[in-house]
């Protein structure tokens, strides 16, 4: 793990324009009990997360429920403090960050919640939703109602939806009206967390397309935590395979696709349904139970549910496998080869 | 735009109207409320100083509708003045306590820790005395007077509200639109009082309007035990006390007072039951 960080950080001085950069990133929440609350045990939602974002890029974060992808996400939102690890802004510690530069990054970093209706005061209408957010961070006065006019046209709404509540507007209304909030103070960074799990199947493509203008008008960065692989295809350019909060294998979106190397990430691609019955496309189906989340990881995490496990799976940490120049996995299969 | 907010305001009639004992309970709380404002108009403030023995204790009649008491008053006229004090002291009681609760309720569980579980320690202390009990022991320490009384009571009244609003904020805390309201970089005390609290307080503002109406009853039980008002401030619970001597001759000193006490309680609790259903915006529609 320390040669990673060590290979990415030289990767960011080579000049390369990345705008986030994860390094060791680490999560657990304690488990209170007893008459006293002490802390007995952990529930260990991130082990190592280490990842870069370049600027105008999507980066897809991806993994099965539980596997620590949306923890990744709030703790880039500095929502959840992180147990070990640091986050790069701009080559800025984000763990250091003094109340104002917290207030300054706060204002270009958003966070997309997964549920749009429960990330909305239900008793605010989106105009003042939307204005005292600008306000708040001095952000298109003075003439905030016009700024907040054009942001819902941008995003596909008009002007009277500035006078509804959350609950007078429909679910793809919604994640519209949360992304204009969004896109208010001008951000740089967006983190996507399941944007479009809440939607309808047509919605969800009309959400996604206008993500996609939305970076190609501003160039904003994303990333999009989803367990959705048909909408990690369509929008992103790399994708991180998280599991039991541990990143397994990274890639462009492209290669992973073409030539998953990781026993996990490949097993996730064959779940996806193909529209053909008699495809003869073999599904690997996973044997094993749903990993435990109190139990530490202490190899490789996917030792016990792999199809391919060897001895030296249970027993060493896999090391970090260059595919190529910007493909990575950590498997022993692939060490051996 | 207007268009859809005079809807809303219809809308907002028509769930008023289309409940009866909410009409109702408004119909007499409206009544209250003009009594006290406006009874020392419509009688003469010195009727509580008309003695007039020649006429004491006489029975409800044409010239003296609700009868009179033992130094020849006329009740209703008594009424008519006493709605002043019962309404003044139970608002005023109700809106300093839910001022004070609200804050310091909100406050603890916004901040957490060991600062809340001090608080809601102080709170369960007070809890474990018996509400009227605590009130007179005040009212001893501070002195007979009206106004004491009040203090009293909200002495008492406010670790309620104080306990209800700390749990609303709590639940309200937990939500993701305070979460999303943290990551937007909005400050500390503007995500507490002006996202959590406007969805905390509407059970407060319920729970308030019905204990106008407890309020009143306290009050008046207090003057009634005699820790209220001067025989010159005709405050309900006194007059109930003063007739108390003469039940079995004069119920009428007793009966007529208890029941305005009794109305208004009944009152205020159907207009708190209806504003539960007018308030929540998700019950709408």
């Amino acid at each position: 793990m320390g040669a990673v960080s060590t290979m990415r950080a030289e990767k960011t001085e080579t000049g390369d324009d990345v705008l986030v950069r994860v390094e060791g990133l680490r999560k657990w929440f304690p488990i209170l009990g007893g008459v006293f609350q002490r802390t007995v045990g952990y529930i260990y939602a991130v082990e190592d997360a280490t990842f870069n974002i370049k600027n105008a890029e999507t980066l897809a974060l991806v993994g099965e429920s539980g596997s620590g992808k949306t923890t990744v996400g709030l703790m880039l939102a500095k929502l959840e403090h992180p147990t070990a690890g640091k986050i790069f802004y701009r080559n800025r510690d984000v763990g250091k960050l003094s109340s104002s530069e917290t207030r300054w990054y706060r204002k270009r970093v958003q966070m997309v919640f997964q549920d749009p209706y429960a990330s909305l005061n239900p008793r605010m209408l989106i105009k003042d939703t939307i204005i005292e957010v600008m306000k708040v961070h001095r952000v298109g006065g003075p003439n905030y109602y016009d700024r907040a006019v054009e942001l819902m046209t941008r995003v596909g709404l008009s002007e009277e939806h500035l006078y509804r509540y959350p609950h007078e507007l429909s679910g793809g209304q919604r994640q519209r009206a949360v992304l204009a909030r969004a896109l208010c103070v001008n951000p740089e960074f967006i983190i996507l967390d399941e944007p479009t799990a809440s939607l309808d199947v047509s919605v969800q493509a009309q959400v996604l397309d206008l993500l996609k203008s939305l970076q190609d008008e501003f160039r904003y960065t994303y990333l999009l935590i989803t367990h959705n692989l048909a909408v990690v295809r369509y929008i992103s350019d790399r994708t991180v395979v998280m599991y039991r909060g541990i990143w397994v294998e990274s890639s462009p979106t492209r290669e992973l696709f073409g030539r998953a190397e990781h026993p996990y990430t490949q097993a996730l691609l064959s779940s996806v349904p193909i529209p053909e019955p008699r495809s003869n496309v073999e599904k690997q189906l996973l044997k094993g139970e749903p990993p435990n989340p109190t139990e530490r990881v202490k190899a490789c995490p996917f030792a016990d549910r792999c199809p391919y496990v060897m001895p030296v799976c249970n027993e060493k940490t896999p090391p970090v496998t260059q595919i190529n120049d910007s493909h990575q996995v950590r498997c022993w299969l692939t060490v051996k080869k | 735009m207007r268009e859809l907010r005079i809807r809303e305001l219809k809308y907002t009639f028509h769930l008023f109207f289309s409940n009866k004992l909410v009409v109702i309970g408004t119909a007499i709380v409206l009544f209250y409320i003009f009594l006290a404002v406006f009874g020392r108009l419509i009688v003469d403030a010195g009727e509580p100083y008309k003695l007039d023995l020649k006429n004491a204790l006489k029975p409800p009649s044409f010239e003296h509708f609700f009868g009179t008491d033992d130094l020849g008053r006329d009740i209703l006229r008594l009424i008519v003045l006493g709605a002043g004090y019962d309404m003044a002291v139970s608002i005023f009681v109700v809106a300093v306590s839910i001022a004070i609760g609200t804050v310091l309720g909100a406050v603890s569980a916004y901040l957490g820790g060991k600062f809340d579980e001090a608080f809601m320690r102080l709170v369960d202390i007070l809890f474990a005395f018996p509400g009227l009990l605590f009130a007179m022991a005040i009212q001893m320490i501070l002195g007979k007077s009206l106004f004491n009384l009040a203090i009293a009571l909200i002495a008492v009244w406010w670790a309620g509200y104080a306990r209800l609003m700390r749990g609303q904020v709590l639940a309200e805390k937990g939500k993701l639109y305070v979460r999303a309201a943290k990551s937007l970089g909005l400050p500390g005390y503007r995500i507490l009082f002006r996202h959590i609290l406007p969805n905390a307080i509407y059970p407060l503002l319920v729970s308030a309007t019905m204990d106008i109406g407890g309020v009143m009853l306290s009050a008046a039980g207090l003057s009634f035990i005699g820790l209220g008002p001067t025989p010159f401030e005709p405050e309900w619970g006194s007059l109930v006390n003063r007739g108390a001597p003469f039940l079995f001759v004069a119920p009428w000193i007793m009966f007529f007072p208890g029941l305005m006490i009794l109305l208004a309680s009944l009152g205020f609790n159907l207009v708190g039951d209806g504003l539960r259903d007018i308030l929540d915006p998700r019950l709408r529609r």
